[in-house]
């Protein structure tokens, strides 16, 4: 192999050379050529230097990842806790028993008809509690 | 999915010790290319931050990348958002640095020799400096510069080896190089 141009070392270091067999050989003449060897050194250094500058920064705090996701992890939870809480009262709304239907007097019938059996007959369509019932007893005498 | 995925994912997961490592291998580097985009302290401060605290926070759907350039990438456009929100003299690519934000720049350089390295760099012009930031201080690959700034692989190669030899002439005159 000739000897190699700097332009083509720095292709060789920058990896704009890609081709895995070229740069095997160029690899080897590196190793076996000084000239070229020296070349491949400097510019290498030079990249270095090129990518190494460190600007002074300050010791900043970075977030602790364990808090930043214990903090969402709770918020989470409240929010999720909260929501639920509102669909349960909405569900549970109608679980509450209601107060029991008044019969008015006019559904309600205390005197056997004339002819039958007495009893008391009272509407199929609401049923009276016995506490309701003795109510409006009292109500009516 | 690669060893440096692993420590990422842990720290992802909250252990402390690979995050103090990712930290470690990536903060400096992450100020520095925030530093030459925005030429400001604050700005490069609060750009790195964001890119941890939103690589912590991101669902990868993919470790088919490097870290390096995954943040690479992060940082460098949380760096040209701060750029156009702080209205600075710049161009769509960013990298167009006042006088005033280029001694600021400059004083956070501890190294004479950074100096002039920063000298060469911001000698550049944009599509020059874009290209030789990412490669070097973003850690991003050929194919994720060319996705980044939109252009074929072929150029970034290009422009990556016209900005190096520029630098190295730079720094041949001032001595810095051999």
């Amino acid at each position: 192999m000739n000897h190699l141009s700097e332009d083509q070392v720095l292709e060789y270091v920058l990896e704009i050379i890609d081709n895995d067999s070229e740069r095997e050989l160029m690899a080897a003449h590196f190793r076996l050529c000084p000239d070229c060897g020296a070349k491949f050194e400097n510019i290498k250094s030079d990249l270095d230097i090129i990518g190494g500058v460190k600007p002074y920064r300050r010791l900043m705090q970075m977030p602790n990842p364990k808090a930043r996701q214990i903090s969402l992890y709770a918020v989470i939870k409240v929010a999720a806790l909260f929501i639920f809480g509102i669909f349960v009262g909405f569900a549970t709304a109608n679980w509450i028993d209601r107060e029991p239907a008044v019969v008015t007097y006019a559904y309600l019938t205390l005197t056997p008809p004339s002819g039958s059996q007495a009893g008391c007959a009272v509407s199929d369509a609401t049923e009276v509690s016995p506490v309701y019932y003795e109510e409006i007893l009292k109500s009516q005498e | 999915m690669s060893s440096e995925w692993d420590y990422f994912i842990r720290a992802q997961r909250g252990d402390e010790l690979a995050w103090r490592v990712l930290i470690g291998q990536h903060q400096t580097r992450l100020t520095a290319l925030a530093l030459f985009i925005t030429g400001s302290a604050t700005a490069a401060e609060d750009v790195v931050q964001e890119t941890f605290l939103r690589a912590i926070s991101a669902k990868i759907k993919s470790y088919t990348g490097t870290v390096n350039g995954y943040l690479g990438t992060i940082a460098y456009r949380l760096a040209l958002k701060e750029v156009k929100r702080e209205k600075r003299n710049v161009g769509f690519d960013g990298l167009t640095l006042t006088d005033r934000e280029y001694t600021q720049l400059d004083s956070l350089l501890l190294d004479e020799r950074d100096h002039v390295v920063s000298e060469a760099i911001n000698s550049l012009d944009e599509m020059h400096r874009a290209v030789l930031l990412l490669r070097f201080y973003g850690g991003c690959s050929y194919e994720e510069i060319a996705e980044l700034l939109q252009i074929a692989i072929g150029t970034v190669k290009s422009r990556l080896f016209h900005a190096v030899k520029s630098c190295r002439e730079i720094l041949q005159e001032k001595g810095i190089s051999r």
